[in-house]
């Protein structure tokens, strides 16, 4: 059990230890792979964040649109069910 | 033994807003009790093609935002500035139009179809006001020498803004199309999803134009 918990600090220390060296990369371009600072980057950083975003927004008004609109049915239901003579009324006529 | 409705003994004008039935409402007992959709098949149409335009719209924002923040200089030198002033006014003018299409909407709801049909017509004559302003805009600055082949500025331009411009042509032929409608009485307080689902594909114009006029003109 010690020898695991040593081994996992290990690994746990070597990774730490990675991230300077790969911080670099890290910030570049996914796509291009640019240093970063360079404008170009920059420039496909945020296209790429926009895009990423904007099919997350659409999904997002259509849960809130369903939402709404579910909201209005179930008043509507229970409008209706309220308005609805019950058969003592329908007798009366 | 089918049961009446208290709503269709009452007539309309008496009943209060919140009573009064409306588009996707449960229909008459003799239509066979079958209940109305949460959304009806048009405007889940409608739904769809707004989110397929939103696709298409970042699409062209996403490459016009490469363009424009990799270059140094954005707009180039020689180019003409747009007008800002003038682009000022008509959004104001969009803007307005998506106002009196909604005033459009909650008056055919609410029965008052000749309301519908002022606000209709109003809508359509801001829209077409918008596309007139535009056109003369873009004379004026291809007259000044900015073309869809100078560079990547007046190819983004013409293209993110043409694309617009047509998206808002659609939509007035559109509109023109449900004011006939309107003026011929086919709209009811019943009946009436022509009108709402010409409005949400307006309102989604009127909401991109705010996006591209922030983007490309300043």
């Amino acid at each position: 059990m010690k020898r695991i918990l040593e081994d996992k600090w290990q690994a746990a220390a070597s990774a730490v230890a990675l991230i300077p060296a790969v911080a670099g990369d890290a910030h570049a371009c996914a796509m291009c792979g640019l240093p970063a600072g360079d404008i170009a980057t920059h420039a496909y950083n945020t296209s790429v964040l926009f895009l990423l975003t904007v099919p997350y927004a659409i999904v997002a008004s259509a849960v809130v649109v369903g939402y709404v609109a579910y909201r209005k049915a179930r008043r509507r239901e229970a409008d209706a069910e309220y308005n609805t003579p019950g058969p003592e009324s329908v007798s009366n006529r | 033994m089918a049961q009446q409705s208290n709503v269709a003994a009452i007539p309309l004008r008496r009943l209060p807003a919140s009573k009064r039935p409306k588009f996707g409402d449960r229909p008459p007992p003799g239509d066979g009790g079958r209940q109305a959709p949460i959304i009806d098949n048009a405007h889940l149409a409608v739904f769809m093609l707004v989110a397929g335009e939103t696709m298409l719209f970042a699409g062209f924002i996403g490459s016009f935002l490469v363009y424009k923040l990799g270059a140094p200089f954005w707009p180039p030198p020689g180019l003409p500035r747009l007008p800002i002033q003038l682009t000022w006014a008509n959004t104001l003018v969009l803007l307005t139009s998506g106002v009196t299409m909604y005033l459009a909407v909650r008056a055919v709801r609410r029965n008052r179809l000749l309301l519908m049909r002022v606000f209709l017509a109003i809508t359509v004559l801001l829209g077409t006001t918008f596309l007139v302003v535009q056109g003369r805009e873009w004379v004026r600055l291809i007259a000044h020498g900015l073309h869809l082949s100078s560079g990547t500025y007046g190819a983004t331009f013409y293209t993110l803004i043409g694309l617009h411009g047509f998206h808002v042509l659609c939509a007035v032929l559109w509109l023109l199309g449900v004011f006939v409608a309107a003026m011929a009485g086919r709209f009811t307080v019943f009946r009436h999803s022509a009108v709402e689902i010409c409005a949400i594909y307006w309102y989604f114009v009127c909401a991109v134009w705010p996006v591209l006029f922030y983007l490309v003109y300043f």
